[in-house]
């Protein structure tokens, strides 16, 4: 399967025009793109690694439920990503407007959705800082998602990814906006001991959830976070969270 | 990780305290790069003999933390010696890299004190848990260049961009992306691509890209230089500048014109605009 990324002028000047084409946004298929570039080469330009054929599921009333198992889907299908490839906007959003452009309806609602221009612009493009973009794009997030969550260590390398199944959107933006998740040591330890509590029939609420990146953060201040064992920074969550537990109820 | 002034709980041996005297904790870095990995050549060092006693002792390290934030990049590197080389593939890092550098305890360290701790740590002797900080040393961040700057084609720096708009045709200029954007009405943006094409640049240079400069300049004379400083075309500008003796910041800013800093960027483009109109008068004369 070949992906397509957008060239450099078509993906700015689709940017620029989002205002006057929203209605085109809602349109069944991409066609007006290639009349809005009328008497130009096309857009896209083939990306140059073959990937696996894969199709993301669009099969839910609630298309939000559809991310966890999107974002498997999608991650096993485009593991081989490098990072900088990841974070490439040309990427996600030639993805966006091309193959991925059924799935951007349905994900969107755009008929539905009334608030096009600022939803558009979040989903089809990098639309605030690089970082904080990767989270907002309705497919690069996908990708991110998996990455950080993704442990080949595990039987189920998406486990962790059961952490996200409330709140996924929100939980994702406060963890990846911290950077110590950046480390997949640290991040994997915190994932980790949030679910140990929730299989035990602990509900992990959004303000411990919030209360533990935050105490993390702090942590990294006088500790190299980097340094403990994944096993030794889960224990020193574990604990934190088990105080927090203990002060909320 | 930026970890520059912060405060701790304890002494921690830097230079921007006086938690220790007499002491010194550095850090040198080299880069360069092999096929297509970018190699550190990582160094530090320090004189204080209770830290190298504890290093010597295998109960705390020297610690190399390197992260690309843009690509979610983040890794440390333990060292016994202070001294490491670091192959890091191209494909992991995008343009910023920040890389610091660390004496970590290893292990729990009771009642540690040290000889060079200030006098007002005089008699104290503090609980250090393992990877708690001991020692920073000044902190580098790094531009990876990947792609050789094109110098020989500034308007590069640039993109002209067609906006379908009934409202105006006035160009518009964006300054918040990583190309300078130049914004032409649907009309206007055809004719500039059908001029681009031909013997017109100079006129292009200096009707279209010689104001956007200005107005850029002007911009950026009113601001925080921090709000651009990540953004391509203002690396590239500030090298170009950088190359004829010109250090853009605020003080230049100041002192100089924008329109004299602008025309020295795209080579005096009215001169060169006027030249080539010129050049086409003379054309037409020997057609009759």
């Amino acid at each position: 399967m070949k992906l397509e990324f957008l060239r450099e002028i078509p993906l700015e000047t689709l940017r620029k025009n989002v205002e006057n084409n929203f209605s085109n946004y809602s349109m069944p298929t991409n066609e007006w793109i290639f009349s809005f570039f009328e008497n130009q080469a096309s857009p896209f330009l083939e990306f140059k690694k073959e990937v696996p054929d894969f199709e993301l599921n669009m099969s839910y009333e609630k298309p939000e439920k559809s991310d966890i198992e999107n974002i498997k889907i999608l991650y096993n299908a485009l593991k081989d990503l490098s990072v900088v490839e990841a974070t490439n906007e040309n990427l996600w959003s030639g993805m966006a407007h091309s193959k991925f452009w059924n799935y951007m309806q349905y994900r969107l609602s755009l008929d539905k959705n009334k608030s096009y221009v600022n939803n558009i612009k979040n989903s089809f493009f990098f639309s605030h800082g690089k970082k904080r973009s990767l989270i907002e794009h309705a497919l690069s997030r996908l990708w991110w998602a998996g990455k950080m969550t993704y442990d080949e260590n595990r039987t189920d390398p998406f486990e962790l990814l059961q952490v996200f199944n409330v709140d996924f959107r929100t939980k994702l933006l406060y963890l990846f906006s911290s950077n110590f998740s950046n480390n997949l040591k640290i991040t994997r330890a915190f994932l980790s001991a949030i679910l140990d509590f929730e299989k035990n029939g602990v509900k992990i609420k959004r303000e411990i959830f919030n209360e533990t990146v935050m105490y993390l953060n702090i942590l990294g201040g006088t500790y190299i976070l980097d340094y403990f064992e994944e096993n030794e920074l889960k224990d020193k969550i574990t604990k934190k969270i088990d105080s927090l537990l203990l002060t909320v109820d | 990780m930026n970890i520059e002034y912060k405060l701790y709980p304890y002494p921690v041996l830097n230079y921007f305290s006086d938690d220790y005297i007499n002491s010194i904790f550095t850090s040198n870095l080299s880069v360069s790069k092999q096929g297509n990995s970018i190699i550190l050549d990582l160094t530090a060092n320090t004189d204080d003999e209770g830290l190298m006693e504890l290093i010597g002792k295998g109960l705390a390290d020297y610690v190399f933390h390197i992260e690309c934030s843009s690509t979610s990049y983040r890794n440390i590197v333990k060292s016994h010696s202070g001294k490491e080389t670091i192959t890091i593939p191209e494909s992991k890092l995008d343009n910023k890299v920040n890389i610091c550098f660390f004496i970590v305890a290893k292990k729990d360290l009771e009642n540690y004190s040290n000889k060079n701790f200030n006098q007002d740590y005089e008699g104290i002797s503090f609980n250090i848990d393992k990877a708690n900080i001991l020692a920073i040393a000044r902190q580098f961040n790094i531009d990876i260049e990947k792609e050789k700057d094109n110098l020989a084609q500034v308007p590069s720096i640039f993109l002209i961009i067609k906006k379908e708009s009934d409202k105006k045709d006035g160009i518009e200029i964006d300054m918040l992306q990583d190309k300078l954007q130049i914004f032409l009405s649907k009309r206007d943006y055809e004719r500039y691509a059908l001029l681009s094409k031909g013997s017109y640049q100079p006129l292009l240079h200096s009707s279209i890209i010689f104001p956007a400069l200005i107005y850029v300049f002007e911009n950026l004379r009113k601001s925080d230089l921090e709000t651009f400083e990540d953004f391509n075309w203002f690396k590239t500008v500030k090298k170009v500048l950088y190359n004829i003796d010109i250090d853009l910041n605020q003080e230049t800013l100041e002192r100089e014109y924008s329109y004299d800093l602008a025309q020295k960027i795209i080579n005096y483009p009215v001169s060169r605009s006027l030249e080539a109109m010129l050049t086409f008068e003379t054309e037409e004369e020997e057609i009759e």
